[in-house]
Order: structure tokens, then C-alpha cells, then sequence
């Protein structure tokens, strides 16, 4: 029951983020406790092997790029195919699928907090007077061990040049895919619900043995 | 309480404000020179999960809301033929000095003439720097060249000046189609030359079909997490029925 809790945790943020631009969702990769060998204290003979039940073993999250949908806004970017932004935040280089980029004062491309983007060289990228950018002045990143830190930031380890293109005036939509977490979210459900059934059986095996094994015949 | 529980909870926070940004877009589908809300949506942080789990998993809080300010671009220009109407190609604004004394920005070209004889928009803001018509001039009697040059029966009155900030997406809107200059936006400066459309007026930016796709979207965001909020009811109920 605690492993299909985490689960559900998992689900519910995922699709909290359905409308979250550049998201990634989250699977839970389960596996079972080790199991143990039983053996009969009578005979000493090997029962077999019980299970201690599933445990999540890790979150996973899913870095498939998710198409991009037009927005119109010449500063709202979107990368095709594998790659990052990068953003330079108070708490040093982060990176992002979330394109939903503004102009700030000085005239550089910066995202929702105001950090600056970076193009392929580190430097700021610069806005143009019309309030667009070009498409090639936007760094994007292949990065090693991409991992979640909110704020539509990643963590990791840069590695060059990414393999997608920038694309503007669109935006890359969540990777929660409704139908799919949906569907987990019931099947995690009813795992859950058939836990508590074991737990259930256990408790009344376990009464039946408490309360009426030495009873003489009713 | 399940973690969960408050990520689904902000899912459904955040379609909400989203739904109340697009309801203010869709009923401003009229208004000249309106410019639709950019509403962004961002991951919260990830916490960690131990129980349940062979070694802590990573789980995230559930979604944020940060409103981007307004989207740029004009909306389409309408003819209407009234000589005080003027539209703005391209980015820049009028300057207004407000009743309530702030000096603000406005793209609402839909301009009149006050009783002190001064040229005021339709909200009655002063135009800053003040065009004043000689006394006695009509409406009828004033044209607006695409210079910005106001002529009242046929002499020069005045000019109109275009302003333009750095990131006119952040400008802070304070009602009545004005907008203030913040730190995010730049302060406002005065632009060399200026171009207007006479006769004409920006229609609203709001893009009624997308508007409405939109609302949609955000309706069914809202639904979807309202379910998971059920859902992590439903588990907590069913941990409850443990003991009978």
C-alpha cells in the first residue's frame, strides 16, 4: 500500500502539470522487496519463497520531447526533437524545455523569473528591436543526468550541442499524457484497494487462529 | 496528509487562475487596444518520498502560477472613419495624465475633446504632453495627420508624441486600457518619429476561436485534477477501512 501511495503522489503531480509547457511526467518503476526462503519448522524442509511486497525502486522521469502547439507569441520558443535551454539562475546554470521567454529591460531574452537564457556560447542572447529572436541565437544543450528541480528547471551535466532545433511562436506541451495517468491513477487505485484486501485476509486469518483454533466444538 | 493531495490541489488552483485570465480576455474581445494575459505554469519543487520505497523517490509538489504580464503584438486595426480616432502601427503608446494623477501608457487612440478644450482619450486622461485646441473648436472641426499633427479648422494645435518601453509585455495594466512602466518593463521613452493610422482603431488582441479552445483546455485541467484529488481521498479512504 505504500509503494501504490507513492505512486499516486506521482500521478497527482503529474497531472497537476498536464498544462505545465515543456513538462516531463514521472513514472514509478516498482519491484518487489527481496523475497525470503520459508522453511518448515517441523521438518526443516524448504517451504519456498514469500514476498515482502512492492516497493518503488525509482522515479523515472520521461524525456520524451512533446510536440510543440503554436502560440503566436514571437517570444514563446519551443525546441524540436532532443535538448535543453540553459538559464542562468542565482543558483548557477539550470535547464529547461519551458520556452515561455520575455524581454527584459536591458533588451536579453530571459524566462518567467527574469534569469537570462543562454545562447550555444554561454552569453546572453539579445532581443532584437522588432521584440524577436532568431532561431540559432538560442542556445540548446544535450545534457547528462537531466534532473527535476521545479520551476520547470533541470539540473545536469551540459555535453555540448543538443540535436533539436528552436522553433518560435510555439511552445512544447506537457509530456503528462491525460489519458495515460489517468488510467495509472485507477489502476494504482484498485493495487492499493487490493493491499488492504491482503491486510484484511491476514487479520482474519490470524483471528481465526487467536480466537478459535483450542475452542471445542460450537 | 499524501503529498499528493496538495499537488492535485494546485493543479486545480492553477486552472483556475487560468480559466479567470482567459474569462477577462474573452470579455474584453471588444475593447480597443486590449492585449491578452500571459498566464505561465511552472513545476513546484520535488520533495522526497522514503516510505514505500526501496530508496527515496523524488516527488514534486504540484504545479505554480506566474502571471508573464501581457501579450505583445497588435491587435487588428478597424476602420471607423472618426477623424479623433487614431491607431498605433507598431509598438508604441500615447502618454496620458490620469484624473487620479498617475501619468500612464495607453494604446486607446479613441480620442475626444474635454470641455477645457484639451484632447483626452476615452477614459478622460489628459493626453501628456497636453494638446490644446484654440477655444471654440468642435470635434468636427479637428483632423489628426498620420504625422500625429492635430489641425483645429484648418491651423496646428498640437502634435501627438508615441512613447515605447523596452519590454512593452511587462508593462503593469492599472484599468481603463492604461498601463504603467515597471522595472521589468523599462521606463518609457520618447520615440523620434511617429505613424498613425487615422480613422482607424486597434481592435482587441483577443483571439476569440483560440480563446475559447483555450477555456476548454483549462476546463478539463481542472477537471482532471479535481479527480486525482478523489483519488487520493479514495486511498486514504480505503487505508481508513483497514480496521473494521
Amino acid at each position: 500500500m505504500a509503494a501504490e501511495q507513492v505512486r499516486q503522489d506521482l500521478v497527482a503531480n503529474n497531472l497537476a502539470n498536464a498544462s505545465t509547457p515543456g513538462y516531463k511526467a514521472d513514472r514509478a518503476r516498482q519491484r518487489d522487496f527481496s523475497e525470503v526462503l520459508l522453511a518448515s519448522r517441523a521438518g526443516g524442509g524448504t517451504v519456498g519463497l514469500v514476498g515482502n511486497g512492492p516497493a518503488v525502486l525509482a522515479s523515472v522521469t520521461d524525456l520524451t520531447p512533446a510536440a510543440p502547439h503554436d502560440t503566436g507569441q514571437p517570444l514563446d520558443l519551443a525546441i524540436q526533437g532532443e535538448g535543453f535551454f540553459a538559464v542562468r539562475t542565482a543558483n548557477g546554470v539550470r535547464y529547461t524545455r519551458n520556452g515561455e521567454f520575455g524581454k527584459s529591460p536591458d533588451g536579453l531574452l530571459v524566462d518567467a523569473a527574469g534569469d537570462r537564457v543562454l545562447g550555444q556560447d554561454g552569453g546572453p542572447v539579445r532581443v532584437a528591436a522588432d521584440g524577436t529572436v532568431a532561431d540559432s541565437a538560442v542556445g540548446v544543450f544535450a545534457v547528462r543526468d537531466a534532473t527535476k528541480e521545479g520551476a520547470n528547471h533541470f539540473t545536469g551535466v551540459a555535453t555540448g550541442r543538443g540535436a533539436g532545433t528552436v522553433r518560435t511562436g510555439a511552445l512544447e506541451a506537457s509530456g503528462a499524457d491525460p489519458v495515460r495517468t489517468m488510467v495509472e491513477m485507477m489502476a494504482s487505485t484498485r493495487a492499493y484497494e487490493s493491499g488492504q484486501r491482503v491486510i484484511q485476509t491476514i487479520d482474519d486469518t490470524l483471528g481465526k487462529a487467536a480466537g478459535q483454533v483450542g475452542s471445542l466444538g460450537a | 496528509m499524501s503529498q499528493g493531495l496538495s499537488a492535485a490541489a494546485s493543479g486545480m488552483a492553477a486552472a483556475q487562475t487560468r480559466l479567470d485570465a482567459l474569462s477577462n480576455d474573452l470579455v474584453n474581445a471588444n475593447t480597443t487596444g486590449y492585449r491578452p494575459e500571459r498566464v505561465a505554469f511552472h513545476d513546484l519543487l520535488y520533495g522526497r518520498a522514503t516510505s514505500g520505497a526501496a530508496a527515496p523517490v523524488s516527488v514534486g509538489a504540484g504545479v505554480g502560477v506566474t502571471h508573464l504580464g501581457r501579450a505583445v503584438g497588435s491587435g487588428p486595426t478597424q476602420q471607423t472613419g472618426r477623424a479623433l480616432d487614431v491607431a498605433i502601427p507598431g509598438d508604441g503608446f500615447l502618454r496620458v495624465q490620469r484624473a487620479d494623477g498617475k501619468v500612464a501608457l495607453t494604446r486607446d487612440g479613441s480620442l475626444d475633446v474635454d470641455t477645457a478644450g484639451r484632447l483626452v482619450t476615452t477614459s478622460g486622461a489628459i493626453l501628456d504632453p497636453p494638446v490644446r485646441l484654440p477655444r471654440g473648436t468642435t470635434a468636427d472641426q479637428v483632423t489628426i495627420g498620420s504625422d500625429g499633427t492635430v489641425r483645429a479648422a484648418g491651423r496646428v494645435a498640437g502634435r501627438l508624441q508615441l512613447f515605447a518601453v523596452t519590454s512593452p509585455g511587462s508593462l503593469q495594466p492599472i484599468g481603463g486600457g492604461d498601463y504603467v512602466a515597471t522595472t521589468a518593463s523599462g521606463a518609457a521613452r520618447q520615440l523620434a518619429s511617429a505613424r498613425f493610422d487615422t480613422g482607424a482603431l486597434e481592435g482587441s488582441g483577443v483571439d476569440m476561436a483560440q480563446t475559447m479552445v483555450d477555456m476548454t483546455l483549462a476546463q478539463r485541467g481542472y477537471e482532471m485534477a479535481s479527480r486525482a484529488v478523489r483519488a487520493e481521498d479514495e486511498l486514504m479512504q480505503i487505508a481508513n477501512q483497514v480496521k473494521r
